[in-house]
């Protein structure tokens, strides 16, 4: 299914992308334009040919490996997603491991404990990341951590691998900030499918027996539980893969999301549809792996 | 033996260390906005001029006072018809790769830029495509180069010096050997690293040769004084004032409504107007905008000093022409005059119904906005209805280019020339607001004439037709504003806009 999904995804993106008012050559020229300059810019750009030939041509050299290159800077696209995937990857991959850490105790407690105080914290506190629109959330820890303590870099972004110390100061306040949010969710969909699975019969069984509390949460109740949070977490993945533009632009890091952002405003076709097709293959990969998990973590869908 | 060496060795580390220990000294500027390319002149944008400008040098540059400088010509020698241009080189100048620039490199320039693959952004003004064509360009001797033109211009100069032209930049043969490389120029700093998106990385030039005369412009000493220039894309704008807060940044762009902010916060704030001009445009396809009388209410309807104020300018400026320049007369000093009551008559001989007038802006910029939404409601105090409709700026440009609208809150960029700002609106081109015959002609005439008592008399008379056709509302120059922590010491702003980050130097 993979390839009919992103052949069909690329011809509705190219489709759109051009229907937009605005094209590259006029923002590129802005207000210095002129009708002979912009005639010229555009032929250049090969947004004179009939909009079927533009596809053809960009289809045939995606399928030879070439995503041509960026309106604005004139950089490779494969280069420039290359660079910004590996910087979204770092922060992502974090961001999901924290928030899964906290989420998935937080709301298996929350659900052992219900109608408890820790409950209602657990709660409380997945409501209140909820609501905080992430941009906020962003400039306070900016506040917090960089003008009022000092503490961490307010903007920019340091690979691991040039410095692995002084990358992670750059990383702590953006994958914080993904990962709260995210957190919230993951805890509430486990607290709600842990209830559920808490009302089974062979819970009670598992209790009868005599197993210890620990025991029956973690073996049974847990991994039967884990199921939807599987699945939410593999929307959130796609999701912050495919740019988590509003914490990137925040924290000046360039990411995918910015990338992709950047290429709408400066109407950047190559780059534009060189992010949506990474993203829809992001996506496809992604579903790919939660089906796969969905077997792992229970035998029933294997049969 | 051991011991002279070991002692040798001990001495040598104690000289050697002061010098380790002398820290590399940085810029760090943040901006909003990334460049676009390193190619000056060819693949730009206001921002990446700015950059550019710091690396590469043309033969002339603006001065302070917006007139025309030599910067890597000694001097400039115009022969008695006009149509002579002699630039004797400076001597020992060199570029970035070490090689002495001769004229042969300017001729090599030159033929690259005017070589329909460089797609140059200025080819067109200078091949006969326009009013003006270099006939020749010759280097009688290593030093010298001589242009020829096709007709006397009082453009030639300023457009070589254009900052989106690249200020027809004089770079060594080796930055498009094989196609584009980098830039390879003679500017006080070396062009060292682009990340898109992330951060520019410029370096300075230790083997520059600096011009004896004081800091004018793009002329004069332009000698680097950090190790470094780092500049971090921040594209939001709370983000990079966080970041200065923090202590990350030295220098910052900021829009003129942050400066009490930031001056609060304890940073020098300068701001500096230039000839980049506020307006509403007003449609010529638009049918209703066709009433000449409800042109001149909408106009007399504002309260011009008042909103100039509001959006933290020094003042209104109703012509295209900005104050800085020496063609601003007293005949460019004048205004719609602000009358409600004469705004009212006119609206009822225009026969206005009250049915809103479709106002098109974006947040591209706070002052496109904003100027939109307080406009709005002196408007309605005076009986005008309008109904603001907020695009993205690309969809904005789109209806300014086709002229399917009412009204338009806009911004054009600088232009340094009063043929130049009063062309930049003016003309039968779809997305042009005036196409007045007599305005036209005069225009024309700005283009050719080169006496400037002349071209002041010509563009005085183009004042009191805008005025009384009013094709645009103009508003004011706007002023660009940097914010600086206290590290930074000697950077000035000037007319022209563009950042130069020499004769600027860091503290601890």
């Amino acid at each position: 299914m993979m390839v009919p999904t992103l052949l069909v995804v690329s011809i509705i993106v190219f489709a759109l992308i051009r229907a937009i008012p605005g094209d590259p050559a006029e923002i590129m020229l802005n207000d210095l334009d002129s009708d002979v300059a912009i005639t010229a810019m555009r032929a250049e750009l090969g947004l004179d040919r009939p909009i079927v030939v533009q596809y053809v041509i960009w289809l045939s050299n995606v399928l030879t490996g070439d995503l041509g290159n960026s309106i604005r800077t004139g950089q490779p696209v494969a280069e420039a997603l290359f660079d910004r995937l590996g910087v979204t990857v770092t922060i992502t991959a974090l961001a999901i491991g924290l928030a899964v850490l906290l989420a998935i105790p937080a709301g298996l407690i929350a659900a052992w404990k219900q109608n408890t105080l820790a409950d209602a914290t657990i709660i409380g506190v997945s409501i209140l990341f909820l609501s905080l629109p992430s941009f906020w959330l962003g400039l306070m820890m900016i506040w917090m951590f960089a003008i009022t303590l000092g503490w961490l870099p307010a903007i920019g972004f340091v690979s691991l691998a040039e410095d692995f110390v002084g990358g992670l100061r750059y990383l702590i306040m953006p994958v914080a900030t993904l990962a709260l949010v995210e957190m919230a969710v993951v805890a509430r969909i486990m607290r709600a499918q842990t209830l559920e699975v808490l009302r089974l019969d062979y819970v009670t069984h598992a209790r009868a027996k005599g197993l210890p509390e620990a025991v029956v949460l973690t073996r049974h109740v847990a991994r039967n539980a884990l199921g939807p949070s599987v699945t939410v977490i593999g929307l959130i993945l796609g999701g912050l893969l495919g740019g988590a533009s509003v914490t990137e632009t925040v924290f000046s890091i360039p990411g995918i999301g910015r990338l992709l952002v950047d290429a709408i405003y400066a109407r950047d076709y190559p780059v534009l549809q060189g992010c949506l097709l990474l993203i829809a293959f992001i996506y496809v990969c992604v579903n790919l792996l939660v089906d796969l998990a969905y077997a792992i973590l229970d035998p029933r869908v294997r049969l | 033996m051991k011991l002279v060496a070991a002692v040798a060795l001990a001495t040598s580390a104690l000289v050697i260390m002061p010098g380790l220990a002398a820290a590399e000294t940085v810029l760090r500027v943040a901006s909003t906005s990334d460049i676009t390319s390193d190619n000056p002149g060819v693949d730009r944008s206001g921002f990446t001029d700015s950059v550019h400008l710091n690396i590469v040098e043309g033969l002339v540059g603006y001065r302070d006072d917006l007139s025309i400088g030599p910067v890597l010509a000694e001097e400039i020698q115009v022969s008695g018809d006009g149509l002579t241009y002699t630039f004797p080189l400076r001597q020992g100048v060199v570029f970035h790769n070490g090689q002495t620039m001769t004229a042969e490199h300017v001729l090599a320039s030159w033929e690259r830029f005017m070589d329909e693959e460089t797609s140059w952004r200025c080819r067109d003004r200078f091949d006969g495509s326009g009013r003006l064509e270099v006939t020749s360009v010759e280097a009688p001797d290593d030093a010298t180069v001589v242009f020829t033109i096709s007709e006397p211009s009082p453009l030639f100069l300023k457009d070589m010096a254009r900052f989106d032209c690249g200020a027809t930049a004089i770079q060594h043969p080796d930055a498009w050997a094989d196609g584009w490389q980098r830039p390879i120029g003679t500017g006080p700093f070396r062009f060292v690293e682009w990340r898109p998106g992330e951060r520019i990385i410029l370096e300075r030039f230790e083997d520059y040769v600096a011009d004896d005369g004081p800091r004018d412009g793009m002329t004069g000493d332009k000698t680097p004084m950090v190790d470094r220039v780092l500049i971090t894309v921040v594209p939001d704008s709370a983000s990079a004032k966080a970041a200065m807060r923090a202590g990350e940044v030295d220098l910052m762009d900021i829009s003129t409504s942050d400066a009490d902010e930031l001056r609060e916060a304890g940073f020098e704030v300068l701001i500096q107007p230039t000839p980049a001009w506020g307006t509403f445009l007003i449609s010529r396809h638009s049918e209703r905008m066709a009433n000449p009388a409800l042109r001149q209410a909408m106009a007399r309807a504002l309260d011009m000093e008042q909103l100039a104020m509001l959006m933290g300018y020094e003042g209104h400026n109703a012509s295209p022409i900005p104050p800085i320049s020496s063609f601003y007369t007293s005949g460019q000093d004048r205004t719609y005059g602000y009358d409600v009551e004469t705004a009212q008559a006119l609206l009822e001989e225009a026969g206005y119904d009250g049915e809103p007038i479709r106002l098109i802006t974006s947040r591209r910029s706070a002052t496109m906005f904003d100027q939109a939404v307080v406009a709005q409601a002196m408007w309605r105090a005076a009986g005008i209805e309008t109904e603001i409709e907020v695009l993205e700026w690309g969809t904005q440009l789109d209806l300014y280019r086709s002229g399917e609208y009412d009204i338009m809150s806009f911004g054009f960029s600088a232009r340094l020339d009063p043929a130049l700002s009063w062309d930049m609106f003016s003309g039968e081109q779809q997305r042009k607001v005036w196409d007045n015959p007599e305005a036209l002609d005069r225009i024309g005439m700005l283009m050719s004439e080169t006496d400037p008592d002349a071209r002041a008399g010509i563009s005085d008379e183009l004042m009191d037709m805008f005025l009384e056709q009013v094709p645009a509302i103009g508003l004011y120059s706007q002023p660009t504003a940097v914010a600086l922590s206290d590290r930074v010491d000697g950077f000035e702003l000037w007319p022209g806009g563009r950042l130069r980050f020499w004769q600027t130097s860091v503290g601890e």
